[in-house]
């Protein structure tokens, strides 16, 4: 049986484990190996389709051609060093070959892509894990209170609270909290609390301990901002199943055999409850990193989100491949631990 | 609390000595040769104008302005027919390695923007430059006159100084400066012969060629891991710090700078959304914020923050309406041109879009001089009452007369005899609000001389195919007007005049061009104005686009002293070295 409610499991993970732990670890690989390969194929089929939607997307020359300062001669320099004058189909075999040899290609102002992409990515890691984590956390316990306290005003209060933040957009909370948070504390202290742009003051310096003052202050609007624009459908999803849980039978009879409430809540509730929630948190990891393109804009953190966009909007071709790769792998490697860990976290589900 | 940055260490932001300034940028950049059209950019350039030299600078009156620091003297004389410049390089000007800038510099500068596949970078490659005007005009460059050798030396007990006169280097093949007196401190720059460059003054930024030629002009300064050694200074700060994960560019004071130091001990430069200037500035995240586009909410939002002070100018930007001659075949007749240039009502347009941010914006009544341009001529009388009862009586007038089309009282619309449809074109913009207004507009407008358009949304680049009638987009100007020709103009070829490379309308019209191209050739800057003058006059009549206005820049601050608006494209920071902090 699968619990309702959670991410339906494939017809496959349903079987007896008949064998040895050695010949189920090797299942659990075969399963993962076909899994991986599969997710290849997706992956190379997205590659191309990113590539030649980009690619016709537009002119990444326009703004020169626009020049009317430039010469034909710099035009055709241009073309060359972007493989323009080159059939697409060449273009992509030089990319993917590329690719296979570590190399992301050179963006449009000849500098490397991949060093690029590792330096965005550690300034978005930086704020989305801690938002995670932290929006993981109040997630957990708000929507255990809610269904504990179902019906009461503890419940409402939470329940309303989420679905304000759901419909609330995130450049709205990012807007409220700088000008009715960073600037009023700015303005009665005299000096600043929260930073409202960037990911570290540019005048910062000293070893990494010496600058935390400076990363917290750089962290904490982001990351409040980005805990709020999630953590609000994972509360109503907890609820949700907490609440389903506490109707089933073992917790009835859990209860009826007079086990303390606590344990009772930790050890048959939560513990259940937890299933399906782990799969879909493992799941929105990678769509939290979409959120955070927003975040990064409203404090001008030179993360992924705005690497991307500013490289989408020049027509710049390595970068936009470069970061949609980064985030199918993120997506296809989400999903494979989902899958895994849906399978080791329900004794009742097993590899075939 | 003392900071470090880079090397030099200096207080928090709001010390009394050791002050900072940070100013933000737009967009950000990669690469860090601002001369190769692959890392042109206008973010470059501000984190640049403190940095690289060049004879003569833009002021905010958008003059050139000789830079005494680079060059004693700088003149352009008439030799044997030909332009002479000569410029004298001043004796203590040096990088900030502490090697002397030389003719050597202003060489490699002519070599590399020449366009001439004779000289190519050092892996063999054409020279992927920004721009070539003027430099492909030049016939040579060479030195003369290097710097005296001085030498001290101790004699019984006295100090003894000894100048001697010091010889040109040979230079070599390898660098292509053999016999041209590399070391020379005198640079003479002549002419081809018959092509003058009135605009010879905005030549000539430089960057150090002893670096460049070794590390290469088209990839030795696009990793910014090394740009802090790459991008050496000669001006009053140079470049410290490349923090690529915040997008962030710090300078310090230049130690060998000698000319009148700059205030202000450190400037960084970081990258911030528009969208986040106003608040960022309010709560101390950086002093100045440069938008790319000034917008209603900037204003509104800077009205609640009583420490910022904001400067709106026009800019030498000017957003147009571009017809295209040859999609259609009745916007090929100039009065239908004229009928939509007297149809469209220019200060509806403005008050729509642009005169929320500057109420001060008037319709730009001609096609290359900004109305706060030197040499700007109102030719646009005859368009004083576009858009008003008389303007769309006129312009009815004007469409009666062209052949294939009639009036039609009962729709109030011109029809397209041949096939009895609307006369139609298609107008193309980009989607943005503010080109959406101004197609609304203008769709309007046209409507009432019985006009139909119809707006095509194309957020991607698509004016080279020419797939318009109508288009409106911004040209950015500049003090220099040799580029208009190859916007407004064409080359003869085969008896037909050919569109130039940016004539996107394929306006052409021999006469007009062979004016644009003659000013571009004149003996002086004032001959070149008078040139383009009568250039401008000529085009009211033949209208191949219709000017709306120029585009607002803006510079909002906090705390920060001697800020002055440039129009050009030199950014905030051209004058970073005299700001003070309040």
């Amino acid at each position: 049986m699968v619990k309702s409610g959670g991410r339906k499991p494939p017809a496959f993970y349903f079987a007896v484990r008949k064998s040895s732990p050695v010949c189920y670890l090797d299942r659990v690989l075969k399963y993962i190996f076909r899994r991986l390969v599969s997710s290849l194929l997706v992956l190379w089929v997205a590659t191309i389709g990113v590539f030649v939607m980009v690619a016709y997307s537009g002119d990444p020359l326009f703004d020169l051609k626009m020049n009317p300062t430039t010469s034909p001669k710099t035009i055709l320099v241009r073309e060359h060093q972007l493989f323009l004058d080159r059939p697409l189909p060449w273009r992509y075999w030089h990319w993917i070959d590329n690719l296979f040899h570590g190399n992301l290609g050179l963006d449009m102002s000849n500098v490397a892509v991949r060093p690029q992409l590792f330096i965005h990515m550690v300034v978005t890691l930086r704020m989305v894990v801690l938002a995670f984590v932290l929006a993981v956390v109040i997630a957990v316990s708000l929507g255990v209170l809610a269904a504990l306290r179902r019906g009461g005003f503890t419940d409402r209060g939470i329940t309303f609270t989420t679905f304000f933040f759901l419909a609330t957009p995130v450049f709205v909370t990012g807007l409220f909290l700088k000008f009715y948070v960073a600037i009023p504390l700015y303005r009665y202290f005299g000096h600043q609390i929260f930073a409202t742009t960037g990911a570290a003051s540019p005048l910062a310096s000293g070893s990494f301990f010496h600058r935390i003052p400076d990363y917290v202050a750089h962290l904490t609007l982001p990351t409040v901002t980005l805990i709020l624009a999630v953590f609000s459908s994972w509360t109503i999803y907890q609820r949700s199943s907490i609440l389903e849980t506490m109707n089933l039978d073992h917790v009835m009879l859990a209860r009826s055999k007079g086990i303390k409430p606590r344990r009772v809540l930790m050890r048959h509730i939560l513990r259940n409850a937890l299933i399906p929630v782990t799969t879909v948190l493992a799941l929105d990891f990678a769509g939290l990193l979409g959120g955070a393109v927003v975040t990064e804009t409203v404090y001008s953190w030179n993360g992924l989100g705005r690497w991307f966009l500013e490289g989408a909007s020049k027509q710049d071709l390595n970068i936009t491949l470069a970061y949609l790769l980064f985030t199918a792998v993120l997506v296809i490697m989400f999903n494979l631990l989902a899958d895994i860990a849906y399978g080791f976290l329900d004794p009742r589900i097993r590899y075939r | 609390m003392a900071l470090t940055v880079g090397a030099i260490a200096v207080p928090s932001v709001s010390g009394a000595s050791g002050t900072s300034v940070i100013e933000t940028l737009g967009g950000t950049f990669t690469g860090f040769n601002n001369f190769s059209s692959a890392n042109n950019s206008f973010y470059l350039g501000q984190v640049l104008n403190q940095i690289l030299p060049s004879p003569f600078y833009l002021n905010n009156g958008a003059k050139n302005v000789l830079n005494k620091d680079i060059v004693k003297s700088a003149t352009s004389d008439t030799v044997n027919g030909r332009q002479v410049v000569t410029y004298v390089i001043n004796p203590k000007a040096v990088w900030s390695d502490g090697v002397q800038i030389t003719a050597d510099d202003f060489i490699y500068m002519f070599h590399a923007s020449s366009g001439d596949p004779q000289y190519t970078d050092v892996d063999g490659s054409a020279f992927d430059v920004a721009g070539t005007s003027g430099y492909e005009q030049i016939a040579s460059v060479v030195g003369s006159t290097p710097n005296p050798t001085v030498t001290t030396s101790v004699v019984k007990g006295k100090t003894k100084t000894t100048v001697s006169v010091t010889k040109c280097e040979a230079g070599s093949n390898a660098t292509d400066n053999a016999g041209l007196c590399p070391n020379g401190k005198t640079v003479t720059v002549t002419f081809q012969a018959g092509k003058p460059y009135p605009e010879w003054q905005g030549l000539f930024g430089l960057l150090p060629a002893h670096i460049s030629r070794a590390v290469g002009w088209n990839s030795g300064m696009q990793d910014p891991a090394s740009a802090v050694q790459n991008i050496l200074s000669a001006g009053p700060y140079k470049l410290s710090n490349v923090d690529q994960a915040n997008s962030t560019y710090t300078e310090v004071k230049n130690p060998r700078w000698w000319g009148k130091p700059g205030i202000i001990d450190t400037l960084v430069f970081t990258n911030v959304a528009d969208t986040q200037g106003i608040a960022g500035l309010g709560n101390g995240d950086f002093q100045v914020f440069q938008p790319t586009t000034v917008t209603r909410d900037m204003l509104n939002q800077a009205l609640g923050q009583p420490d910022v002070a904001k400067s709106v100018i026009p800019a030498y930007t000017f957003e147009h309406l571009d017809f295209n001659i040859t999609h259609n075949p009745f916007m090929a007749n100039v009065n239908v041109r004229k009928a939509i240039a007297l149809g469209i009502n220019r200060n509806d347009i403005i008050a729509a879009t642009v005169g929320q941010v500057n109420a001060k914006t008037k319709p730009l009544n001609s096609f290359m001089f900004m109305a706060n341009q030197p040499g700007y001529v109102d030719h646009g009388a005859a368009y004083v009452n576009a858009g008003t009862a008389t303007g769309v009586a006129a312009a009815k007038n004007l469409l009666n007369g062209v052949p294939g089309i009639t009036y039609s009282s009962s729709d109030q619309k011109y029809h397209v005899d041949s096939t009895g449809d609307p006369l139609t074109f298609v107008l193309q913009e980009k989607g943005n609000i503010t080109r959406s207004t101004e197609a609304q507009i203008i769709q309007g407008d046209l409507k009432k001389i019985g006009i139909t358009v119809t707006i095509v949304v194309r957020s991607n680049a698509t004016l080279p195919d020419g797939n318009f009638d109508m288009v409106i987009f911004g040209w950015a100007g500049s003090p220099l007007l040799s580029g208009w020709v190859n916007i407004y103009g064409c080359t003869v070829t085969n008896s037909v005049c050919v569109p130039n490379a940016s004539n996107y309308g394929n306006f052409s019209n021999a006469a007009v061009s062979n004016t644009m191209s003659d000013a571009n050739a004149a003996s002086s800057f004032s001959a070149e104005v008078s040139g383009y003058q009568a250039a401008d006059t000529a085009l009211w009549n033949l209208m191949p686009t219709l000017p709306l206005y120029q585009s607002p820049t803006a510079i909002f601050w906090t705390g920060v002293g001697g800020i002055k608006n440039n129009p050009t494209q030199a950014g905030a920071s051209w004058n970073a070295q005299v700001w003070t902090r309040n």
